[in-house]
């Protein structure tokens, strides 16, 4: 009586500890959805700007939009619609579609200061005179009431010219003044949100704005319209895996309560079975908290998966319970075996502790922190808190029958050799690369979305992705000097066809030398009248239609020129972002190209550009730094593999039954990474996370088929634990192989044949009479 | 201004077979007579003011109608210029300059009277009140239809609209600013024409009481 009471205060105790730690959890983890927790972290200033275009730099908070389904008219005007409807929109900070809206203030005051044509000819009487001649005719044309407000401040029309040099050189193609695919088939925006791109919630709210104006907008139409971009993904990353995470974490819950009362016809045992997983999935959340302060959803989603493996924990231990055996003892007896287990599993995830990715190192945390509790958990609470009402599954009648089709003829040495030969061979010859090396893999993002992307972003003429050049100088008047400096051997590269055309911040922003030489060659009051004087001769203007311009000219002679400094939040400012980036002790402008045919040319440009400027080749940056995480985290699981060597040799007191148990486990990663490759699969991260989580299980299954030995009802007790574990690991990665995040079903695949190999590999370990011999 | 101009050339689409009306009693009958098939071609004379300009800016020239949506206004004297508008889109041609090109969209006054006479050319009576109140007035020298912006926008620069023409044949259309700026009369036809164009514009521009 005492020993129930003693039971159900335990429980409650239990039970009480998991809601604290739930609360802590609940109160302190944040969620993130920044898609670079998965990304290597960079070894060079190259590779640093690499990351930065992936993740919080300006290029991440664009969205870029097309509008399909109608003709161009009326899909131009709801391109139109859809901008007056989001301009002033709080989540969103700039919405372009191609039209030239009012002129933006500060440019209009500092024309003559920014405009380009000031360098190419003065304000003297022959280039007044033209001016004057194209605006007579100007208003006596249709775009007389879009110019003649401007003609008696602006006469030669500085303000269009600068308008004009503004626009993207390559850029989209304009159809009723809106941007449009090069087939004039889908209307294009881009869209600049306020929210970063990795934040999914202020993604979300950006989206849930345009939607709302788009369905206002696209009224009585059938036009639907498409969003792309790091942020959209991010968002649609965040939704996806919590439906995805939902439904398989329902579906998986209810097939592991019914295998579990079909395995054990007891309901109390589905509720204690659950006590390690829950304890272990707080702890982790709790660790990973206290050590990172937040989560990525994606480690979320993998870490539950990968603590799935506690559930296996419990397993054994009822599997072997039965009446008349204290709990305690039962557990005692297991301990060495599944400790051996825990241990060496927690070990292989040591690996990405150390692999320089946060996500991956998050992962580690919550898994390692999250099977040692479940481990601790089952040997030391469960037992104290279980009855010993259980019927020996050794007398189970569906296993007795089953028990001879199970038991697999002994693989020996030769057959392991000779499978391992074979699977090596297929690896070798499977075609295609063996690894992934392509950045964009590591994102959790499915490759139809990229291409899309991929498409709107070219059809939009934004830069090539591939190239670019970085210069670096001590303060952003000198990075502007030095652009000013290679834009004349930039045109050249351009004029011989190397490039199509290029961007950097000197286009929008002058250096202060270049803003005061036009300045100082603004001509004086008297000359500029003058030069007005014998321009008009001959010409029906009114003596007295450009006295603004002439008050304009005064004035911009005394205009403090502008600088980087305190732009913040101006037109010209936006336009910066992303080409100029303050960095700690100096600047790092970047020079954009687009269209480039001749690498080789450009490289020599660059070379003979002189100090500051590096062209980078992004895609081999990105190979570099991919690659270099490999090594990385393969060097990690190399330590891994020798540690866990010495943990199974140390805790099964010999080589010999240590080689036994890691047998198995080695030719199953070789079987799985030869049908992986088989069917055309590049490796990736995700699939060594898998691996080390499929060999994990292998060494539970070897290590308890090996402590049985050749005891008949041992082993059937051992045989019903593992059939157990196998079929809810199974079901459970077999379910995230139907994911739709592509990651997810990679895993789930690798796991699930993982399972299938080690079970199978595990039945045909060579069975000895004296098997639990350990200390 | 070149919103009255856009509206003479649909206008003068109809000026094709001159057939002899009797009085246009009512706006729907003069909408009915007004409607002509593409394509069209009709001389025109423009009588710009400015209050840039000293005086006033004479320019002649051609009108083309090639389709629902599309026409060409090609300027000869005093200089060469060809400005092609095809639904919103404008595209105009300049000696020795490149081509420019702008959207009706991105000026919505010019965009609603494109409309308004592209209904006009329909005789699609409800579209035009859409963009304008209408008044038909009636003498013994012709007709004359007062168009009056709706839109508030178009307001601001353009008080009104005058048509005037005798049976189905317009004559002249007169862009009324609003604070005394930029203006324009434009003859077209015969009217176009003549040489004294001064004389003309007495004769066929003038406001009917």
């Amino acid at each position: 009586m005492t020993g129930a009471n003693h039971k159900a205060a335990l429980l409650v105790v239990w039970l009480l500890a998991l809601a604290v730690l739930y609360a802590y959890v609940a109160s302190t983890l944040r969620l993130s959805g920044d898609l670079r927790l998965f990304l290597p972290s960079p070894a060079t200033p190259e590779q640093a700007l690499v990351l930065q275009g992936i993740g919080e730099g300006p290029a991440s908070q664009l969205l870029l939009i097309a509008l399909a389904g109608a003709d161009q008219s009326t899909l131009a005007a709801t391109s139109h619609a859809l901008v007056e409807r989001l301009r002033g929109e709080a989540a969103i900070r700039r919405i372009e579609n191609g039209s030239t809206g009012a002129f933006p203030d500060i440019v209009t005051r500092y024309r003559y200061l920014l405009a380009p044509t000031m360098d190419r000819r003065p304000l003297d009487a022959s280039t007044l005179r033209v001016a004057l001649q194209d605006r007579l005719q100007d208003l006596a044309s249709p775009a007389a009431p879009l110019i003649e407000p401007l003609i008696s401040s602006d006469p030669t029309l500085e303000i269009l010219s600068i308008v004009e040099s503004w626009v993207p050189r390559n850029g989209p193609k304009s159809i009723e003044g809106a941007w449009f695919d090069s087939a004039g088939r889908r209307a294009l925006l881009v869209v600049h949100t306020r929210a970063a791109g990795f934040d999914p919630d202020g993604q979300q709210q950006a989206y849930k704005a345009l939607e709302s104006a788009f369905q206002e907008s696209s009224a009585d139409t059938d036009i639907e319209m498409t969003v792309s971009g790091p942020g959209r993904f991010s968002a649609l990353m965040k939704e996806r895996t919590q439906r995805d995470a939902r439904w398989l974490g329902s579906v998986a819950t209810a097939a592991l309560l019914l295998l579990l009362f079909l395995a054990y016809r007891r309901p109390r045992i589905l509720l204690l079975a659950a006590l390690p997983l829950a304890s272990a999935a707080l702890a982790g959340l709790a660790c990973v908290s206290l050590l990172y302060g937040e989560v990525h959803g994606i480690t979320l989603a993998f870490g539950f998966t990968l603590i799935g493996v506690a559930q296996d924990y419990p397993i054994h231990l009822f599997s072997h319970q039965r009446h008349g055996l204290d709990p305690l003892t039962n557990a005692r007896a297991l301990w060495p075996t599944l400790a051996t287990g825990v241990a060496s599993t927690c070990v292989a995830y040591l690996a990405f502790l150390g692999s320089g990715v946060i996500g991956l190192a998050q992962l580690a945390a919550f898994t390692i922190a999250g099977l040692a509790v479940a481990g601790l958990t089952t040997r030391y609470l469960l037992p104290r808190v279980t009855g010993e009402a259980f019927d020996d599954t050794a007398q189970s009648v569906h296993l007795n029958r089953a028990e001879p089709w199970l038991s697999l003829p002994v693989l020996g040495p030769r057959l392991y050799v000779g499978a391992a030969a074979v699977c090596l061979i297929a690896i070798v010859l499977a075609p295609g690369s063996f690894w992934e090396n392509d950045l964009g893999s590591l994102t959790p993002v499915p490759r139809a979305m990229l291409v899309e992307d991929d498409s709107l972003r070219r059809e939009l003429g934004a830069p090539d992705v591939r190239h670019l050049a970085v210069i670096t100088a001590d303060t952003a008047e000198q990075a502007l000097e030095r652009l000013e400096s290679i834009t004349p051997g930039l045109e050249a590269l351009v004029t011989a066809n190397v490039l199509a055309g290029f961007n950097h911040a000197a286009r929008y922003l002058p250096s202060i030398a270049r803003q005061r030489q036009r300045q100082q060659s603004l001509p004086e009051a008297t000359t500029l009248a003058e030069a007005l004087a014998i321009a008009q001769k001959g010409l029906p203007f009114r003596s007295d239609a450009f006295l603004p311009f002439e008050a304009d000219v005064a004035r911009s002679k005394t205009l403090t020129p502008l600088e980087v400094d305190g732009m913040d939040g101006s037109a010209i400012a936006v336009l910066l972002e992303g080409l100029l980036h303050r960095r700690q002790s100096d600047y790092a402008a970047l020079v954009a190209f687009s269209g480039v045919e001749d690498v080789g040319r450009l490289e020599k440009w660059a070379e003979a550009a002189g100090e500051g400027v590096v062209l980078i080749d992004l895609k081999r940056e990105s190979t570099a730094l991919v690659d270099r995480q490999r090594h990385r985290i393969l060097l990690c699981l190399a330590i891994a593999a020798l540690l866990l060597l010495v943990v199974v040799r140390a805790s099964l007191g010999s080589w010999r039954r240590a080689a036994r148990v890691l047998g198995p486990m080695a030719l199953s990663t070789l079987c799985i990474i030869a049908a992986l490759r088989g069917a055309g699969q590049s490796l990736n991260l995700f699939h060594l996370i898998s691996l080390v989580l499929a060999a994990g299980l292998g060494l539970d299954y070897a290590l308890f088929f090996e402590r049985a030995g050749a005891d008949r009802t041992e082993r059937l007790r051992t045989l019903h634990g593992i059939l157990v574990c196998a079929l809810s690991t199974l079901l459970v990665f077999a379910l995230l192989s139907i994911s739709s995040i592509p990651v997810l079903r990679s895993i789930g695949v690798t796991v699930a044949l993982g399972v299938l190999f080690n079970f199978l590999l595990a039945l045909a370990l060579p069975r000895e009479e004296k098997g639990h011999a350990h200390a | 201004m070149i919103s009255g101009r856009i509206s003479a050339t649909l206008l003068s689409f109809t000026l094709a077979a001159p057939v002899a009306l009797p009085q246009v009693r009512d706006i729907d009958a003069l909408l009915a007579a007004l409607g002509r098939e593409p394509p069209q071609s009709i001389s025109f004379t423009e009588v710009h003011s400015s209050k840039l300009l000293e005086h006033e800016l004479v320019v002649r020239g051609t009108l083309e109608y090639s389709g629902p949506g599309k026409l060409s206004r090609i300027v000869a004297e005093p200089f060469a210029e060809r400005t092609d508008i095809d639904g919103d889109s404008v595209r105009i041609h300049r000696e020795n300059r490149p081509d420019r090109q702008f959207s009706l969209k991105r000026a919505p006054e010019l965009g609603g009277l494109l409309t308004g006479f592209l209904a006009i050319l329909g005789g699609d009576r409800a579209a035009l009140e859409r963009e304008f109140e209408l008044a038909l007035a009636d003498g013994a020298s012709g007709w004359q239809l007062t168009l009056r912006p709706k839109n508030t926008r178009t307001q601001t620069r353009i008080a009104a609209i005058r048509v005037r023409g005798a049976g189905n044949t317009p004559d002249c259309i007169v862009t009324v600013s609003r604070d005394g700026g930029a203006a324009t009369d434009l003859l077209l036809g015969d009217a176009a024409l003549e040489a004294d164009i001064a004389e003309q514009r007495r004769i066929r521009c003038a406001e009917l009481p």
